[in-house]
């Protein structure tokens, strides 16, 4: 480093030094500002949006109209599950030992989500509480989100019940968690586009059922599913 | 709000980052001329805010950081010299008297030169000589290939140089 490397260096750290934000005032007016809405920049980004969206559209809708259209893609079979509903965690009664899914940070403590059997108002159904690191799954345990824990009920498919995880539920998004009968030993899953989540092992296992965990594109849950696939032979092609 | 990217055990929080970086980039905003350095940062943290579910890789926040001020700092600086208030028109730094009548004489003429460096010549010696950034971190930060920024630094150095040569008792 040359002398005069050396000396503007010198000169930016002490010009540099002379600036000392309050890092907690800052971080107060970081959080209002992370609160403030959106509004005008919303506009500027939706205006020429919707403008090109109805381009688009018309000219999607002009060529489907001079096309006969192709069948569309559908893999596996609809996966037609009951809504998950919020639970408070005092009138659950818990019918099996939990499976810890997945853990995730939150701002300031650490999570670990748990998918479990409990009685509800007298039926049966699958929830997902999550709870800090290393506490109980138990009624006084604080709960992440608003929505923890979330149950649904059991359906009669293969694929009995499933949550798909959100920002203020007991799993992260980009998660998905399914509630499937012992005789399913893979699950695939597909989204409205037929994009594939990647083959699903079982997890673990609640009772005789059995718990899988899969990877889905946040915004874009699954709705069609496949169990046991067939591998295809190479042999075959 | 706040919170780590799911499923990544481990990584820092959001907190944690503005703990870490706020006060870098709001140094990095005034370095580079920015009339409302804080003001800036703050902006910078808000956009990785909006973004922070989206990203996946947290190693590369501080990146991100930096490019969103330096991008903060040049509008702010375009509008200042748009309303005829060039960073150059002002003092060359925001120094009290006190620390101003004890400043080093040569820290003060460098201060002076850098103002009448170019914004990207300015951009690059802060990112080399305060950031302590590598050329290809250099390059990544500005959007410019490393040969750019090799290239830019000797020219910023040359200039430096020349100025200080022309300032009287500068170098040689």
């Amino acid at each position: 480093m040359t002398d005069l490397e050396r000396k503007l260096a010198e000169t930016l750290r002490e010009q540099a030094g002379a600036v000392t934000p309050n890092l907690a005032a800052a971080w107060a007016e970081q959080q209002r500002r992370q609160r403030r809405p959106p509004r005008r920049r919303l506009t500027v980004v939706i205006a020429p949006l919707a403008a090109v969206l109805v381009v688009l559209t018309s000219v999607l809708l002009a060529t489907q109209l001079n096309r006969p259209s192709a069948p569309p893609a559908n893999p596996g079979g609809p996966l037609v599950l009951a809504r998950p509903v919020h639970r408070p965690m005092s009138e659950l009664r818990m019918a099996s030992t939990p499976v810890s899914l997945t853990n995730f940070a939150g701002q300031t403590d650490a999570w670990t989500s748990y998918a479990f059997t409990a009685t509800v108002t007298g039926s049966l159904q699958f929830c997902v509480a999550a709870v800090p690191r290393g506490a109980q799954l138990s009624s006084d345990a604080p709960q992440y989100g608003m929505n923890s824990p979330v149950c649904v009920a059991l359906g009669g498919g293969p694929v009995r019940a499933g949550y798909v995880g959100e920002g203020a539920g007991p799993l992260p998004s980009g998660k998905a968690v399914y509630l499937a009968t012992p005789q399913v030993d893979t699950l695939r899953m597909f989204n409205a586009d037929g994009d594939l989540s990647l083959a699903t092992m079982p997890f673990g296992a609640l009772g005789a059922d059995r718990v899988f965990v899969t990877d889905v594109s946040p915004g874009s849950p699954p709705v069609r599913f496949e169990v046991n696939p067939v591998p295809a032979n190479p042999a075959s092609r | 709000m706040g919170e780590s990217a799911p499923g990544d055990l481990g990584a820092p929080t959001f907190h944690d980052l503005f703990r870490e970086y706020f006060a870098q980039m709001t140094r990095l905003a005034h370095l580079l001329g920015a009339d409302d350095a804080e003001n800036v940062a703050q902006e910078a943290f808000v956009k990785l805010h909006q973004r922070w579910d989206t990203l996946t890789d947290h190693t590369r926040v501080a990146g991100y950081l930096r490019t969103t001020v330096v991008n903060m700092s040049r509008s702010r600086t375009r509008h200042l010299r748009v309303v005829r208030r060039t960073p150059q028109e002002r003092p060359a730094d925001e120094l009290s008297a006190e620390v101003r009548a004890v400043a080093n004489w040569e820290h003060e003429q460098l201060r002076g030169v850098l103002g009448k460096l170019s914004r990207r010549q300015r951009e690059v010696l802060v990112l080399r000589y305060w950031l302590d950034l590598s050329t290809a971190g250099i390059a990544e930060t500005l959007g410019i290939s490393p040969g750019t920024v090799k290239a830019t630094t000797h020219h910023a150095m040359e200039n430096l140089r020349k100025h200080l040569g022309d300032e009287p008792g500068g170098e040689r």
